[in-house]
């Protein structure tokens, strides 16, 4: 079996990273900036850079060969790009579990105080 | 255009949509359109279709995409699939923890043990997971992860910087009218009830 390699289409760099992320999260907060669209937001500036930002490079990914894109090329690029920007996050959760983890054995062990209040201003 | 990739591309943005929709308005009125996205957008990266037949159009595209293929669609899947076993029994779990232990209510000793073994279950689900292992022993895998982080940082700081031209150029409200007399008592009504004085 084929293992979901990273270096699938011949990313392996480090400046390739910082920009699958910026897209990532480009993509995701036009989503956001989307979805949740109301009379007191003024998204129109975030929204049109992040629009730039994710799109702008799918489009230049998808040209890189022949020099033509389509929008089934352009869906391919924002595949992978989610993909692999989910699969990183994904891949710092051993990380974020084991601090969680130490967490929960405080708060296990925790127990409450007779004034929180007077806790909370001592610490 | 290959179906299953645009289908998880599409349950993907779904899922990020209804997390954002329940992260808006006030605490007791969450939208209640997010969780059937959310269930909708899970059922679509699970239930991906095949992968296109030999007499089917995009058959041949798949040929040229290296991850488009049945082995990339089976690990793509799999991934997805121990991920999704991993991130949820996390979830359950440390939710079932806070929820025996002290904290916040009285102490429930069967809960808080049974929040421990679902938390044990997704560390056993991730040290199943091959691509958990393989990742942490390859040092570029590592430096990417530290370069993704780094991006993160420059997108926020960018962000940071764009939302604050946007509000910059926002032209600003007028003055607040004062209370009218109507107003000014229904104000002190209500503050004189919660506090519970002047009878």
């Amino acid at each position: 079996m084929v293992k979901f390699d990273f270096t699938i289409g011949g990313i392996g760099s480090f400046g390739v990273m910082i920009l699958i992320a910026m897209m990532f999260i480009c993509y995701c907060f036009a989503i956001h900036l989307i979805v949740t669209w109301n009379p007191h937001h003024r998204p129109a500036i975030p929204l049109t850079a992040s629009l730039i930002l994710s799109i702008g490079p799918m489009f230049a990914l998808s040209m890189e060969g022949d020099g033509t894109s389509s929008i089934g090329e352009m869906l391919e690029i924002a595949f992978l790009i989610t993909s692999l920007g989910a699969g990183i996050i994904v891949l710092w959760m051993p990380v974020i579990l084991a601090l969680v983890s130490m967490q929960m054995l405080r708060v296990s062990r925790m127990r409450p105080s007779d004034d929180p209040l007077i806790e909370m201003l001592e610490n | 255009m290959v179906f299953w990739l645009n289908q998880a591309l599409l349950s993907f943005t779904l899922l990020v949509a209804a997390f954002s929709t329940w992260r808006m308005g006030p605490s007791f009125k969450r939208s209640k359109f997010a969780p059937p996205i959310a269930v909708l957008g899970l059922a679509g990266l699970i239930f991906l279709p095949e992968q296109p037949l030999y007499f089917e159009a995009d058959y041949y595209r798949c040929e040229i995409i290296s991850f488009c293929n049945d082995d990339g669609r089976e690990s793509y899947l799999r991934v997805v699939t121990w991920s999704l076993i991993s991130i949820s029994t996390a979830f359950i779990g440390c939710h079932a923890i806070i929820r025996g232990s002290r904290i916040y209510s009285e102490h429930n000793l069967p809960l808080l043990t049974f929040g421990w073994i679902i938390l044990g279950i997704s560390w056993w689900s991730i040290a199943q997971s091959p691509w958990f292992v393989e990742a942490y022993t390859r040092l570029d895998v590592l430096a990417w992860m530290v370069a993704y982080l780094f991006g993160i940082a420059v997108t926020v700081y960018l962000f940071f910087h764009i939302i604050r031209i946007t509000e910059r150029l926002s032209p600003k409200d007028p003055p607040i009218e004062p209370l009218d007399e109507k107003e000014r008592r229904l104000v002190t009504e209500m503050i004189r009830r919660n506090l519970g004085g002047g009878d």
